[in-house]
């Protein structure tokens, strides 16, 4: 079935100005938005950008805005968009490089802010760090996460302020201070407890309406903001 | 392309808007209750809200109170009661209880307002104080 | 790395209160509703008058609930508005301003209700009760309704 896309072009080293340009394709069943961008780069426009890798939904590199909502390419079959034209943009919220590719330094500031690894000052023992599965399952949704960036770059209060650390961040803060092996959670709760921490968040859900590993994202937040609020009051 | 606006999304914008609705409100209100300082001037106020232009604005103002309070628990309901994956459907059930509110509110409004536009008299009372009078 | 300006502690006060004033409030409002629309004062003749009021409101209990639904809401909604500063307003001077203008607002309001409430007094002897007739029929003409309104008023 022949489908047309409007695919959101830009190329600063060109001085171009950010537009859209038409292409129009046809798209057998099963071909994803991804499989499309593929052969409109191979048959038709060798000069669109975009990023990729895994092709399966796994790698978080072709996160985009796809007819309005932050999505994979790869994850995201043409057959089931409606509408008779396919938008095609770079996720919203951050500075475009080229076509689709955004500058994702914002993201991994926020990410690092929080200190995404395992804090333990005990001894590590000669074996792994167990946990029970009760504590396992606890954390186990939140460890999904591919880092894709579909949810910080839909969330309103991240357009809003820039600052915010955003959900991709508060869920990664979550999937530690939750963990009952790390110990770190007073270091995180001074990024979480702040101004352009935890309380930005007011739960809009576009976030969770994005994720392509279905995480249940307002969830966790609104969990960190509940025990930071329960040691406090 | 404008990013979709779905459930939550509305729900958030219009908890916002009714919100600082309902400060603007509240100071209006905290001005106009401050004339009970003198009950004539007190009642007169009363009696012009019974007219029709304002029955129709009481109509907006409880269709606000409900929506913001509505929402309010459905945040609630978010934060402590772990209802994030149903919220889309808590915001139907709560659009449902809304209209069903506003509806009731608008059978006890509405026969005032529409009296009003087809007498053309929006702004006189429905209603008048006989001050001194005895029961 | 990031700036620390952004970072600057606190927030969580505004959220526990908006959900606790939240909780509160529901009750109070429908009280609110219940007394100033639906008690027999009032739909016994129709309109909320003075005397409807004071009914209640002669008693410091009610008098106790009134001042608390006041706070309650002043600080719910103007804690809202101080958020939405928070998301909107990035600039430091504006949002002082902004802030300012706020606890202004809180200080101005929050004493004017409660003078209201606290200095209430009840209607000089002689001047009460207050009977109510509904304006019914066919439409009036607007100088006739005038008229009315001035004996109204005069009236006593
Ligand atoms: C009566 C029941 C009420 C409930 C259950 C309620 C609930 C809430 C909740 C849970 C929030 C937090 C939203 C967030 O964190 O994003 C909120 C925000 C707010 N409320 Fe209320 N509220 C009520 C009444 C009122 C009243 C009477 C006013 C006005 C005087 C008001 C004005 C606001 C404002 C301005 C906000 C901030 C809006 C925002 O952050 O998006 N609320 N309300
Ligand atoms: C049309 C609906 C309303 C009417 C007729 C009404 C009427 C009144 C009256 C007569 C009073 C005087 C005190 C009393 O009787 O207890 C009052 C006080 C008050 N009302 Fe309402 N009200 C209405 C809606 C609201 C709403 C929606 C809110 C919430 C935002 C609200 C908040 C208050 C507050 C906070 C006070 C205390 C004011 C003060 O201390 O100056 N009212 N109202
Ligand atoms: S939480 Fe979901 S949307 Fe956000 S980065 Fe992880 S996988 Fe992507
Ligand atoms: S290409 Fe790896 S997730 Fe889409």
């Amino acid at each position: 079935m022949e489908r047309t896309f409007k695919i959101f072009r830009y190329d600063p080293e060109k001085n171009g100005k950010p537009h859209f340009q038409t292409y129009k394709l046809d798209c057998p069943s099963g071909c994803t938005v991804l499989d499309a961008l593929y052969n409109i780069k191979g048959e038709l426009d060798g000069t669109l950008t975009y990023r990729r890798s895994c092709r399966s939904g796994i790698c978080g590199s072709c996160g985009m805005k796809i007819n309005g909502i932050n999505c994979l390419a790869c994850k995201t079959q043409v057959e089931f968009l409606k509408g008779k034209v396919i938008y095609v943009e770079p996720l919203p919220g951050f500075p475009i490089l080229r076509d689709l590719v955004i500058d994702l330094e914002p993201f991994w500031e926020k990410f690092e802010a929080i200190k995404p690894y395992l804090i333990n000052n005990s001894k590590p023992p000669t074996t792994e760090r167990y946990q029970s599965e009760e504590d396992q399952l606890k954390i186990e949704e939140a460890s999904w996460c591919i880092l894709c960036n579909c949810c910080t770059s839909s969330c309103p209060s991240f357009w809003a302020n820039k600052e915010y650390l955003g959900p991709a961040a508060l869920l990664k803060a979550y999937r530690f201070v939750f963990d009952s092996r790390d110990q770190g959670a007073e270091e995180r709760y001074r990024m979480l407890n702040t101004r352009s921490g935890l309380w930005r968040c007011h739960t809009i859900f576009n976030c969770m309406d994005a994720c392509p590993q279905d995480i249940n994202i307002t969830d966790y937040i609104s969990q960190l903001k509940t025990r930071i609020v329960s040691e406090r009051y | 392309m404008r990013y979709r606006i779905r459930t939550g999304a509305l729900a958030f914008i219009l908890h916002r808007a009714t919100g600082l609705a309902l400060v603007l409100y509240l100071f209006v209100h905290i001005f106009s209750v401050s004339r009970l300082a003198n009950p004539a001037s007190f009642n007169e106020e009363m009696a012009l809200y019974s007219s029709a232009l304002f029955k129709f604005v009481e109509l907006g103002l409880l269709g606000v109170v409900v929506a913001h309070v509505l929402n309010g628990a459905r945040i609630i309901a978010v934060d402590f009661w772990g209802a994030s994956r149903k919220q889309a459907t808590v915001f139907y059930v709560a659009v449902g209880v809304g209209t069903l509110v506003v509806l009731y509110g608008a059978i006890h409004l509405l026969p005032a307002v529409f009296d009003g536009i087809s007498s053309g008299q929006l702004l006189s009372p429905s209603y008048e104080v006989i001050h001194g009078g005895g029961h | 790395m990031l700036r620390e300006k952004g970072f600057e502690p606190g927030g969580q006060f505004i959220w526990f209160f908006h959900r606790v004033s939240g909780f509160a409030l529901v009750i109070l409002l429908i009280l609110h509703f219940a007394w100033v629309h639906f008690s027999t004062d009032v739909t016994s003749d129709g309109l909320l008058t003075f005397n409807d009021v004071m009914n209640r409101l002669s008693s410091p209990f009610f008098k106790a609930i009134d001042l608390s639904f006041l706070v309650l809401a002043l600080a719910h909604g103007l804690m809202g508005v101080m958020l939405s500063i928070q998301d909107y307003i990035k600039r430091q001077g504006l949002r002082m301003i902004a802030v300012g203008t706020v606890w202004i607002l809180a200080i101005v309001f929050g004493v004017w209700g409660s003078v209201t409430i606290l200095t209430l007094k009840p209607h000089e002897p002689g001047t009460t009760p207050e009977p109510v007739r509904k304006v019914t029929g066919v439409p009036q003409p607007a100088e006739e309704n005038q008229a009315l309104w001035q004996i109204v008023e005069d009236g006593q």
